[in-house]
């Protein structure tokens, strides 16, 4: 098990397995979207989502 | 074997990767963040490149530069350029006769009243040439409507704002049909209910399944043989007892597509980046 704060809240979120660099998540307290901004080691860091770019999208 | 490239890993991103382990494919995730495209230190070891980029203009940059070392790259550079740029999208369709909604382009408000002669009076619709979403999409009712929006976007910074891409608008019931293409193969056909004209799933719309009939698969497989192979998602509106194409879309958005409909197109995604491998 693997956990980090969110930076909204400062909630605790669990990982069963360590994330990827900038995975998308909900914290499940405030239900901001949250991105993993590294993961070095054990340690992993969050950061609120980007704002949707103009040219983002299918 | 396979390298996917991304921004943000998104629930579709994830579904592939999990894919990619169920069918033992090994698959190498590589942040945009990190990437320096230097030709002159060009070093790759994978056979394939999954461009998920979510920035049309970023997945672009990438795409060219693998491209020239002779890198396969999904989507390629080819389907790229076809579906980024709507008024591209719109004459490949004309030009290859399959049905698709009345357009034009225009560059001056002097022109508003032949325009709405020409696509036989409002309502309208005004799209950004590059653009999703819904994003920036405006109906014209009537053509104080249009002379106040051509006016707000001749105020917006990008040049592209300019360019004045308007089509008829198209009374369809209160959805669309998404249609998914992977290569040669239709994979899955959706509706995307709403109750508001603009029925992305971006915006809320819902999606449930949809049979595709003779007339619809046989547009479709015309489109096949049309388009430079890739993965496609493919809006199509129901007017008047038939059908009409209204875009191509790059980089498809397919998580909700495949909760709902069971259809593994993660699966059919990775198979496709083989098959592309194999075909060397
Ligand atoms: N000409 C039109 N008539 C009616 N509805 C339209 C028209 N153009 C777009 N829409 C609605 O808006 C949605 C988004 O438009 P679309 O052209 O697909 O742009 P985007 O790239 O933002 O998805 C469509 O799926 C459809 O529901
Ligand atoms: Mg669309
Ligand atoms: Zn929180």
């Amino acid at each position: 098990m693997f956990n980090a704060n969110c930076p909204i809240c400062g909630s605790q979120i669990n990982f069963s397995t360590l994330p990827e660099e900038n995975e998308l998540l909900n914290c499940g307290n405030c239900n901001n979207r949250l991105v993993t901004k590294s993961v070095i080691g054990n340690e992993i860091i969050l950061a609120e989502a980007p704002n949707i770019e103009e040219d983002w999208g299918e | 074997m396979i390298t996917l490239i991304y921004q943000l890993l998104r629930e579709d991103e994830k579904f592939i990767i999990e894919s990619a382990k169920k069918l033992n494919i090994e698959l190498n995730l590589l942040s945009a963040d990190k990437l320096i495209l230097d030709p002159r230190n060009f070093q790759f070891k994978d056979k394939l490149i999954l461009n998920r980029c979510l920035s049309q203009f970023i997945g672009d940059q990438i795409t060219h530069f693998f491209e020239t070392f002779n890198i396969k790259v999904i989507n390629s550079l080819e389907v790229n350029h076809l579906c980024s740029n709507k008024f591209i999208t719109s004459l490949f369709l004309i030009k290859n006769n399959i049905p698709t909604v009345p357009f034009l382009v225009f560059f001056h408000e002097e022109m508003i009243d032949k325009v709405s002669q020409i696509l036989e009076n409002y309502p309208l619709v005004l799209k950004p040439i590059y653009g999703s979403w819904g994003r920036l999409l405006a109906k014209i009712n009537d053509r104080d409507a249009f002379e106040g929006i051509i006016e707000h976007k001749k105020n917006l910074s990008s040049p592209y704002h300019n360019i004045f891409y308007t089509t008829k608008f198209i009374e369809k019931p209160n959805r669309d049909i998404r249609i998914t293409i992977i290569g040669k193969k239709i994979v899955s056909c959706v509706y995307r209910e709403s109750f508001h004209w603009i029925s992305n799933t971006a915006r809320g719309g819902k999606i449930k399944i949809c049979n595709l009939d003779k007339e619809l698969e046989n547009i479709c497989q015309n489109l096949i043989e049309k388009i430079p192979e890739g993965i496609y998602g493919i809006d199509v509106f129901e007017y008047q007892n038939g059908y009409l194409v209204n875009e191509l879309n790059n980089t498809v958005e397919f998580k909700n597509i495949q909760k709902v409909t069971g259809v593994n197109i993660s699966d059919e995604i990775i198979n496709f980046c083989l098959e592309k491998i194999n075909n060397d």
